[in-house]
């Protein structure tokens, strides 16, 4: 088991080449056995880890046997366990959803093991050049997987992720290659130590590397005004790619936002500045998410600003940097994450039953599909924060912090924000229990959708109010990463 | 954090409300099991939940819990007021689910800031925090508090919610929501006062304005429950200014008027309900004649009237007499009272003459009575109004007085309170005969609307502003170009602008 830390990274890369040769066994549907028992062997060997890292110990693993400055070095501590987990989790989900859409897909599922082990890979490594390469392992994956169904206007979409994201990576391996000339070492932790004399003797170097991995890391997880690529790439890749996108990649860019400028930022003064820069830069992503989505008419589309306005909520509580705030942001990340991706596969197997896209043709499906509609509708109260919802306790925590450090700009903003996510979820909910009677598209044959699917969305649901009625469980394992970010 | 504290009772005052919910919701579920006819489990489904959000709001030790299970109980009855799933329920629901959200969130940020400064949200223990509290603080905690809860109340100027769910919603949720949801509202606002010591004044404000512009609203309405919501709003403000009093008489008679103004107001609802299900109709100028056709809703409903306009002995006179005469003095407030109390008869006096006498419409020749599953809800809400009103003293000394933990007399049979009460007969009355000549009751089509009226109209405002946020964001949306090389250009814009505001 002490090579645990690099198998749970290793272990989907593995399981990509088996979903292939898959084909040469007489083993049906080998492609996704494969698929879901990597994730399980990967998450049964990161929760062996649990009991050492909630204790508050960190595990460190050197790849190859070469120490930490010259080689690669992984670790696991409170943070990366507790993302890891929630990753792990969800893309199980995804996964499961995928089994009744994508059968006998091999190429599909191994996409997605990559991507799933490139976060993974982000997530562990202490090298932040090897966080930039499975950062690029994640960023083609999710490429293909974008345009799998390969409709033009997925490609289209899926060009301008690549194009947007890849402009970020450059400035993010220049930024990488500026502090390696300053150091001579990559490791997060040796530039870490030295950060602070870096910033005494030469504060533009600092300001610059800062300024190019808040485009990286902004692009990645959608701050204003990097988030243009969002709405496009989420509505058009096929259902569980939305999920993947909004639930976990747009995480990764903000795990990559706390792990790094913590490490690097969190001790020096610049974080002082860099801490409002970032709160206000949340206040209008958060806002303007919120407004676009309001007259947004595409359910998916929707689904996507609203994200971006969620992700502005967690921008603010990390830009708080406090202990309450970051408490409320990390929790924000799982609840969003699981809301997100539940929220998708629910617009999934509407549109897939019905074949329509916009809000305005929706209406009166709740005799349709009753189980889905009240799935979006638990769905939809935690996303606005109502209670008992897991929604509102992160919520809370959000605004909690905001008025302790008595910030109101901060509280107003995030209480139109709660209203204006109110307004844009009870449009759709409005719609969907619409008296009209429901109308199916002419000549449309509706998809059927098998028990995976609703499992998932049901299984989400369900746990957002678990978690909504019972916040300490979540809490206990968010009290680690918590040590790791403010020690 | 959360549900660290039992759901039980902290004192008498949550035993008062807690008999109030538990006592008038199930006569809700009687009611329903016959008006009820489509999407019966799910009707029931929520109706459930919105009873268990009330209770636990009046049982709630701590102001965490009262917070979340007022928004559970909004949640529910929005589904409720949507249950109808006519045109115009939407967006009535959507105005009050959006309102209900805003007073939520003040109650929550006056949680949080309480939390800040105490480090519970136990309600016990905040109040015997309270005294070393910071004055500034703690009045503003506790208006953040009040806006929360007028809110949830529907008082002036943040009722615009009000007079639309009710019409839209199903009858006996419209009780329910006047009878029992708006109560909360004001339990918080009392709770809040016990609790932090404080109270202002500016209530009293608020309580006279939600009368007199209740009452001289509801005067126009031709559609049975929108005045009938009118008057809800006008009834509360009743509460609010026994309340805003700050009197230990004008408490006790807010808190009386609570449960009289549930009794009367529930009843009211469902004599309306009875007739909407008998003939289909809402309209003041489609209905008449069924008192003939509907007798026992003729006697419950002429009893909530008399009770809603405060005439002995049924049970609205006994609270506003205590509020009448913790006012005793103040020649002003003494004033509106009378005349909202007047502007009510009237338009009681309008509502019996359209429904039960008169004419019956040809539409209506094949109007029969109710079920029984719905008469009996109605007769006992009647009993409990005659009940109270012919014991007032007994409910006082054993009932109300001891839920703000005082002992308290009041002789409610002195002569002033039938000189008030003939006076209301009479002044009504002659309001209503000008009225009907003037076409101020709106039943002609003469109705004089003054067009500046359109201008000051809160409704229109929130409106108003609603749309103009609407095309701000449609303005956002074409701003939000989907060129691809515009978007890169923000990306080094950004970068440049990072640059700059950091360096």
């Amino acid at each position: 088991m002490a090579h645990a830390p690099i198998l749970i990274i290793v272990i989907p890369l593995l399981a990509v080449f088996l979903t292939h040769l898959t084909k040469y066994i007489r083993l049906r549907r080998g492609a996704e056995i494969v698929a879901v028992a990597s994730m399980l062997a990967s998450l049964i060997l990161l929760l062996s880890m649990g009991s050492t890292i909630i204790s508050g110990k960190a595990i460190q693993y050197d790849l190859g046997g070469w120490p930490a400055p010259i080689g690669i070095n992984l670790a696991v501590d409170g943070l990366s366990f507790f993302f890891a987990l929630f990753v792990l989790g969800i893309g199980l989900l995804i996964i499961v959803y995928s089994l009744g859409i994508y059968q006998y897909a091999r190429r599909y599922y191994s996409l997605l093991l990559i991507a799933l082990s490139g976060i993974l890979g982000i997530i562990l490594t202490r090298d932040i050049f090897n966080m930039y390469v499975f950062f690029e392992i994640l960023a083609v994956a999710s490429y293909v997987l974008i345009t799998y169904k390969r409709k033009p206007r997925a490609i289209k979409a899926s060009f301008k992720y690549l194009i947007m994201t890849e402009s970020a990576w450059v400035l993010f391996l220049l930024a990488i290659a500026i502090l390696y000339g300053l150091t001579g070492t990559l490791n997060m932790d040796s530039i870490a130590s030295q950060m602070s004399m870096i910033y005494q003797t030469n504060p533009q170097v600092v300001y610059l590397v800062f300024s190019m991995m808040m485009i990286a890391f902004g692009v990645k997880c959608g701050m204003f005004p990097l988030h243009t690529w969002i709405p496009e790439a989420h509505s058009q890749s096929p259902t569980p790619v939305s999920s993947l996108l909004s639930g976990l990649i747009l995480k990764v860019g903000l795990y990559a936002m706390l792990r790094v400028f913590f490490l690097f930022f969190g001790a020096t003064l610049l974080w002082q500045g860099a801490g409002q820069l970032i709160l206000y830069l949340g206040i209008i992503t958060l806002v303007l998410g919120a407004c676009l989505a309001l007259v947004q008419d595409e359910l998916k589309k929707l689904l996507a600003y609203s994200s971006i306005s969620q992700i502005g909520f967690i921008l603010v509580a990390i830009g708080l940097s406090t202990q309450l705030g970051l408490k409320g942001g990390l929790f924000h990340i799982v609840n969003h994450a699981l809301i997100k991706t539940a929220l998708f596969f629910c617009a999934g197997i509407i549109i897939s039953q019905t074949g329509f896209w916009k809000i305005s043709n929706m209406k009166g499906i709740w005799r349709q599909m009753p189980g889905v509609t009240f799935a979006f509708c638990i769905l939809s109260l935690a996303v606005i924060g109502i209670p008992p919802s897991n929604g509102f306790v992160s919520k809370m925590f959000i605004i909690q912090a905001a008025l302790t450090e008595m910030n109101y700009v901060a509280i107003i903003f995030i209480f139109a924000g709660i209203l204006l996510t109110a307004a844009y979820y009870f449009r759709i909910i409005q719609a969907f229990f619409s008296p009209e009677e429901f109308r199916h598209k002419p000549d449309f044959v509706p998809q059927p959708v098998g028990p995976f699917e609703h499992l998932s969305t049901y299984v989400v649901a369900f746990l957002c109010l678990l978690i909504g009625l019972f916040p300490g469980v979540v809490a206990n394992i968010m009290q680690p990463a918590l040590k790791v970010l403010l020690p | 954090m959360i549900f660290h504290t039992p759901l039980l009772p902290i004192d008498n005052l949550s035993r008062f409300m807690l008999a109030l919910v538990a006592f008038l919701s199930p006569l809700i579920f009687i009611y329903s099991l016959s008006y009820v006819k489509r999407n019966f489990f799910r009707y029931y489904f929520v109706l459930l939940i919105t009873f268990g959000g009330m209770l636990g709001t009046v049982l709630a030790r701590d102001l965490l819990s009262f917070y979340i299970f007022l928004e559970i109980m909004t949640v529910g009855i929005y589904f409720l007021i949507i249950d109808n799933a006519k045109k115009e329920s939407f967006p009535a629901g959507f105005k009050y689910i959006l309102m209900m959200f805003i007073g939520g969130i003040f109650i929550l940020v006056a949680t949080l800031m309480l939390y800040n400064l105490t480090g519970t949200f136990e309600i016990a223990v905040i109040a015997g925090l309270a005294p070393v509290l910071p004055g500034a603080a703690v009045a503003f905690i506790f208006a953040l508090f009040l806006i929360g809860c007028l809110f949830e109340i529907g008082a002036v100027p943040f009722h615009i919610w009000l007079p639309d769910a009710h019409p839209v919603a199903p009858s006996p949720i419209s009780a329910l929501l006047s009878g029992v949801a708006i109560k909360v509202g004001a339990y918080g606002i009392i709770r809040m006062i016990f609790t932090l010591r404080v109270f202002n004044s500016a209530l009293i404000l608020i309580g006279v304005i939600s009368m007199l512009f209740g009452v001289v609203l509801a005067l126009r309405q031709t559609n049975v429950k929108r005045l009938l919501a009118y008057h809800s709003i006008s009834q509360m403000g009743y509460v609010l200014l026994g309340m805003g009093l700050g009197s230990g008489i004008g408490m006790a008679g807010g808190l009386f008027h609570i449960l009289n103004h549930a009794t009367f107001k529930m009843l009211l609802f469902l004599c309306m309900g009875a007739i909407i299900y008998a003939t289909g109709e809402r309209k003041l100028e489609r209905l008449g004649g069924l008192g003939k056709r509907m007798p026992i809703t003729l006697v419950t409903f002429s009893i909530a009237a008399f009770a809603i306009s405060g005439i002995p002995p049924f049970n609205g006179f006994a609270s506003k007499a205590m509020i009448s005469e913790g006012v005793a003095g103040n020649i002003l407030l003494k004033l509106v009272i009378i005349f909202t109390a007047a502007g009510t008869f009237a338009s009681f006096v309008k509502l019996f003459r359209f429904t039960f006498l008169g004419a019956l419409p040809a539409k209506l020749e094949n109007t029969r009575g109710v079920p029984i599953l719905m008469l009996l809800p109605m007769l006992m809400l009647a009993g409990a109004c005659l009940g109270i009103g012919l014991f007032p003293t007994q409910m006082l000394s054993e009932f109300v007085a001891p839920a703000i933990g005082s002992t308290m007399i009041f002789d409610f049979w002195s002569i002033n309170i039938f000189i008030d009460a003939i006076w209301i007969i009479f002044l009504g009355y002659g309001i209503y005969i000008l009225g009907l000549k003037t076409g101020f009751l709106g039943i002609d089509k003469k109705a004089v609307a003054p067009s500046f009226v359109r201008y000051l109209s809160l409704d229109r405002i929130c409106c108003d502003a609603a749309s103009v946020l609407e095309h701000g964001c449609m303005g956002l949306k074409r701003l939000h170009a989907r060129n691809l090389n515009v978007h890169l250009f923000w990306v080094f814009l950004a970068l440049v602008g990072l640059l700059f505001m950091l360096t």
